[in-house]
């Protein structure tokens, strides 16, 4: 196609934005509120299996050691752990290194934890890597029978939860992702529709001097692409301003929940979101072209 | 150039044509007429293939139209140059002259040189060469015609189709718009009138074909409007 053509295509799809302001308006605030929901969901469900794989890569038993353990005993009790069937590997941590974990986590919000340095309440415990998760159950059982442990936790039930939250956010999102499109493309083909009733003239006449009947939907296409490129725009602009604000204040109050960098994630998110809102828009307008133009 | 052979066209349980066999050289000048309703206008929209024809062939250009695709009707319009007697609703009121002529050139993806060439050339035939740059509501009824025209001759039509090209012009500018059909024929274009304007064709005595009822009833060369007598 020449360039000219597409220059000529483009002004067209622009003028009938322009001439059919208020419907043009609905069409993109529909596309922008439809992504922005779908990005909410997007962004919530990738946050949850973020989580859920770094609390899988990290220690999956840990053995809390009772608060008077005497130290002494401590390649002891490390040996008597690392034997045990199943176990991969064990690592002992103080309680001073843990604090400094914690430290960690908490970033910028570290002096809170100055008020509980004096005083360390936390523990020494074991971080036990298991074999398979097939084992836990005999691992944990086994662990606690260890004298000097006090409790175990066993972070495979956090995990499990955490799938579950996942894949129940995923299966909504999905079925909400899809009803949204559908509404979007109906209302982006209703748009569509009124557009080219407004230039049934034009079309006539276009018809009449021997334009192809692509060279006619193209200008219906575009516009349609544009109006959900548009909305596609405020929802990814609403989703990057907004979870901007929640990782900073996640950050702030909850440090140690695992979110997902601003950057390059709201990046990929907003091309997801733009592609999404063209080809939708897209969609609609062909929708509308075959049943309103019969070219 | 147009052969029709058999053609029948039923509109509902209207039969608009009935067994419509014609041949038109390329190069003739022909006027079809006949009442309201004869079938003159369903006869032209079959040749620009607008419609089918129920029963018969229809030929233009050495093409048979029934076995035309409908992705290829583009470039049979391209071929055939249309014009109508409601010239008002055919031009777009907010493009100008040239735009307006230019618009047949653009919708076929013609160059911006070629477009600068063929549009004040083709201005300059139907007598517009000064009002280029004039809108449709600045032009008085001859010459939103004469634009009209101009668009349907822009990409060089072996064929004309008029349908009451004059219908809504007062006597004087009809004449002038029906003897540019005529100087447009005699460049080498295929003219088809559909007109009931009397007067025009005992004015210039070309070849007349008749309808009646969707049937041809005359058919003769230098013909007049009505059979005398």
């Amino acid at each position: 196609m020449r360039a000219r053509t597409i220059g000529y295509l483009f002004t067209e799809a622009l003028d009938g934005i322009r001439k059919n302001g208020v419907m043009s308006f609905a069409s993109v605030s529909t596309v922008a509120l439809t992504l922005f929901v779908l990005a909410v969901f997007a962004v919530i469900a990738l946050n949850v299996q973020h989580m859920t794989r770094i609390l899988e890569s990290q220690v999956q038993v840990v053995a809390y050691l009772k608060a008077d353990f005497d130290r002494a005993r401590r390649d002891d009790i490390v040996r008597t752990a690392r034997f045990l069937d199943g176990v991969a590997d064990v690592q002992y941590v103080t309680k001073e290194e843990a604090l400094a974990r914690l430290r960690k986590q908490f970033g910028e919000q570290a002096d809170l934890l100055d008020a509980v340095a004096e005083n360390n309440p936390l523990v020494d415990s074991l971080e036990v890597r298991l074999e398979s998760p097939a084992v836990a159950d005999g691992v944990v059982a086994k662990l606690r029978a260890i004298e000097g442990v006090d409790k175990v936790l066993y972070r495979r039930d956090t995990v499990k939860r955490l799938q579950s939250v996942a894949s129940a956010l995923r299966a909504l999102g999905t079925v909400l992702a899809g009803l949204l499109a559908f509404a979007t493309v109906l209302i982006v083909s209703n748009t569509i529709r009124i557009s080219v009733f407004a230039r049934r003239r034009e079309i006539g006449i276009m018809k009449l001097v021997g334009a192809t009947d692509w060279f006619i939907r193209w200008p219906f296409l575009m516009e349609g692409a544009m109006l959900g490129l548009g909305g596609a725009l405020l929802a990814a602009v609403a989703i990057s301003a907004g979870y901007v604000w929640v990782v900073e204040k996640v950050n702030l109050i909850l440090p140690f929940i695992p979110v997902i960098p601003a950057s390059p994630f709201l990046l990929d998110i907003s091309k997801v979101l733009l592609l999404s809102g063209a080809f939708l828009g897209a969609a609609g307008s062909l929708l509308s072209l075959r049943r309103h133009l019969r070219v | 150039m147009i052969h029709t052979i058999g053609v029948t066209k039923v509109h509902g349980k209207h039969v608009a044509l009935r067994d419509v066999t014609l041949h038109i050289a390329h190069g003739e000048f022909v006027f079809l007429v006949g009442p309201s309703g004869a079938g003159k206008s369903t006869l032209l929209r079959l040749l620009y293939r607008e419609e089918r024809p129920t029963i018969g062939e229809v030929w233009v250009d050495n093409q048979n139209l029934n076995l035309l695709k409908p992705r290829d009707i583009p470039y049979l319009r391209r071929r055939v140059g249309v014009v109508f007697q409601d010239f008002e609703s055919k031009l777009l009121p907010n493009k100008t002259v040239f735009d307006n002529v230019a618009f047949a050139l653009v919708v076929t993806g013609a160059s911006r040189r070629e477009i600068k060439r063929r549009v004040p050339a083709v201005l300059e035939l139907v007598g517009l060469g000064d009002k280029a740059r004039a809108y449709p509501h600045q032009l008085s009824g001859g010459e939103k015609q004469r634009v009209v025209l101009a668009r349907a001759m822009v990409n060089n039509p072996p064929l004309l189709l008029a349908d009451e090209p004059t219908g809504n012009l007062d006597p004087q500018t009809a004449l002038e718009i029906m003897g540019l059909l005529a100087e447009i024929n005699k460049r080498g274009t295929t003219v088809l009138v559909a007109t009931h304007a009397e007067y025009i064709v005992n004015a210039f005595r070309k070849r007349v074909i008749a309808l009646r009822d969707g049937s041809v009833v005359r058919d003769e060369e230098r013909g007049l409007y009505a059979v005398e007598g």
